[in-house]
């Protein structure tokens, strides 16, 4: 069995380029990314990978000190913040950044429909 | 209301509240601190010894001492404003169980710490092991037993072994910049640190530790043969990405085995980004921390009032590149830093297909 780790910026940029591609959106909420983190964790147990999520206040702090040029956080909604793209930046642009040093396990995982469904997109 | 006493090296003895005492400091979790070094494992300081127990006294002996001057100067404001003083008061006090939580961040993050750091390892039930025992208030001496014993591996030998561990081929950003600056326009630098940024962390996802050497090479090309294989489950688009993504990876990989080759020294580097030693706080969080001087009208910003956040920016993506100065027979060998620089900064104009 494999132990990995599942960061908050590849489940953030793995959630948008889905969210982007199917519904044009460009925010992702921390509860819709918990609740697509566990899918995704889900996919890879049953794959006999186990994986842990790293979304604490510090990952989030690294991911906006790390990847400020991608993403920003929205905080007006004061009970859920949500992650979201910067204008600039384009579905691509996640993808050439995100989808190209990703293990073919993990890009399985987060494509996954279980997973996707969490999102509230379709396949 | 009544006190203990607890005697400090630098500030003496340290008066603190004996409720504090009760419900915090004398818990087991506060105690297990007297077994954690404040200065880790860091090799550069080998007379510090003290532990994270007698830090954290200090920091409450200074804290009060900050909270008591600001409540004494401010006898004539209102009730209110000194009532919030006292509740960050309060808070600060129970603050000093933050240190109860404290883990090395890298190590947690590694194969073997994701298995011992764990929420249960850190109470008095403690974790379970099986056959490689159990692990209850997690402690310095734990950690060791398991460095040596349990998941005992390269990395964890260069702890002990000191002659034989791995070196920077720079130490600071200044003498990255002093290698590269001149070789490298901005652009070419930002792609060589994201590159290697990105190598980092697919080495940490697959192998938990980033390591470069035969067997990450034979995992590429085992790699690249399972996407190829599963090319019909996988989007184009993605499918382009990570074979792409597969290349760079090869033809770093590539380049480090030939660097190493060509100087003969083994195969074996290490990537380690900065970012590693960096806190978490985040500048553009603090600097909007308002400040209130009781007798300005006007409420400013840390940002406003310091200069410490001002301080030039760091490249964001800096990284260290380790190499062990050993040949393939275990003797010591003088690397030609320069050399293998300009090998690294020739290889970002070769472009793959």
């Amino acid at each position: 069995m494999v132990y990995r780790f599942i960061g908050i910026e590849d489940l953030a940029a793995n959630a948008l380029i889905e969210l982007l591609e199917k519904s044009g959106c460009r925010r992702v909420d921390f509860e819709t990314l918990l609740k697509y983190g566990n899918a995704v964790t889900n996919v890879l147990r049953e794959n006999g990978d186990e994986a842990t999520l790293l979304l604490s206040k510090e990952y989030t702090n690294e991911l906006i000190r790390n990847y400020s040029d991608f993403f920003e956080i929205d905080h007006s909604d004061q009970k859920n913040d949500a992650i979201v793209l910067r204008e600039e930046k384009t579905v691509e642009d996640l993808r050439n950044r995100f989808r190209a040093f990703l293990t073919l396990d993990y890009l399985l995982a987060f494509t996954d429909s279980k997973s996707l469904a969490e999102l509230g997109v379709a396949v | 209301m009544s006190f203990k006493l607890f005697k400090d090296p630098i500030y003496g003895y340290v008066e603190i509240d004996s409720e504090i005492v009760r419900s915090i400091i004398d818990t087991a979790c506060f105690q297990r601190l007297r077994n954690i070094r404040q200065t880790s494992y860091a090799p550069l300081y080998p007379a510090s010894f003290h532990n994270r127990f007698i830090h954290s006294i200090g920091v409450y002996h200074l804290g009060r001492k900050v909270f008591d001057s600001v409540h004494n100067s401010m006898g004539s404001l209102e009730q209110m404003f000194l009532e919030e003083l006292d509740n960050a008061k309060r808070l600060f006090e129970l603050a000093l169980q933050h240190a109860m939580r404290s883990i090395d961040k890298y190590f947690a993050l590694s194969e073997s710490g994701s298995r011992f750091f764990s929420l249960d390892s850190l109470t008095r039930n403690g974790e379970d092991f099986g056959n490689k025992g159990k692990i209850s208030l997690l402690a310095d001496e734990d950690v060791l037993y398991i460095m040596k014993n349990v998941y005992s591996d390269d990395l964890m030998d260069e702890y002990f072994f000191r002659g034989s561990r791995r070196h920077p081929l720079w130490k600071s950003e200044a003498e990255y910049r002093a290698l590269f600056d001149n070789e490298l326009g901005k652009n070419k630098l930002d792609e060589f640190e994201i590159t290697f940024k990105e190598i980092e962390k697919y080495l940490i996802d697959y192998f938990s530790i980033p390591v470069i050497n035969e067997k990450v090479l034979e995992h590429i090309e085992r790699e690249e043969r399972k996407i190829i294989e599963k090319k019909s489950t996988i989007p184009d688009k993605d499918y382009k990405n990570l074979m792409d993504g597969m290349k760079k990876i090869k033809k770093w990989v590539d380049c480090l085995s030939r660097i190493a080759s060509e100087n003969d020294i083994l195969f074996d580097f290490v990537i380690i980004s900065a970012n590693k030693f960096k806190s978490g706080f985040l500048k553009q969080d603090l600097e909007k921390i308002l400040i209130v001087f009781p007798s300005l009208k006007l409420i400013p910003s840390i940002k406003e009032v310091s200069t410490i956040l001002t301080s030039e920016k760091t490249r964001d993506s800096f990284f260290y590149l380790f190499y062990k100065s050993k040949d393939h027979d275990g003797k010591d060998k003088e690397v030609p830093v320069k050399a293998i620089a300009e090998a690294l900064a020739g290889e970002l104009f070769v472009f793959v297909t």
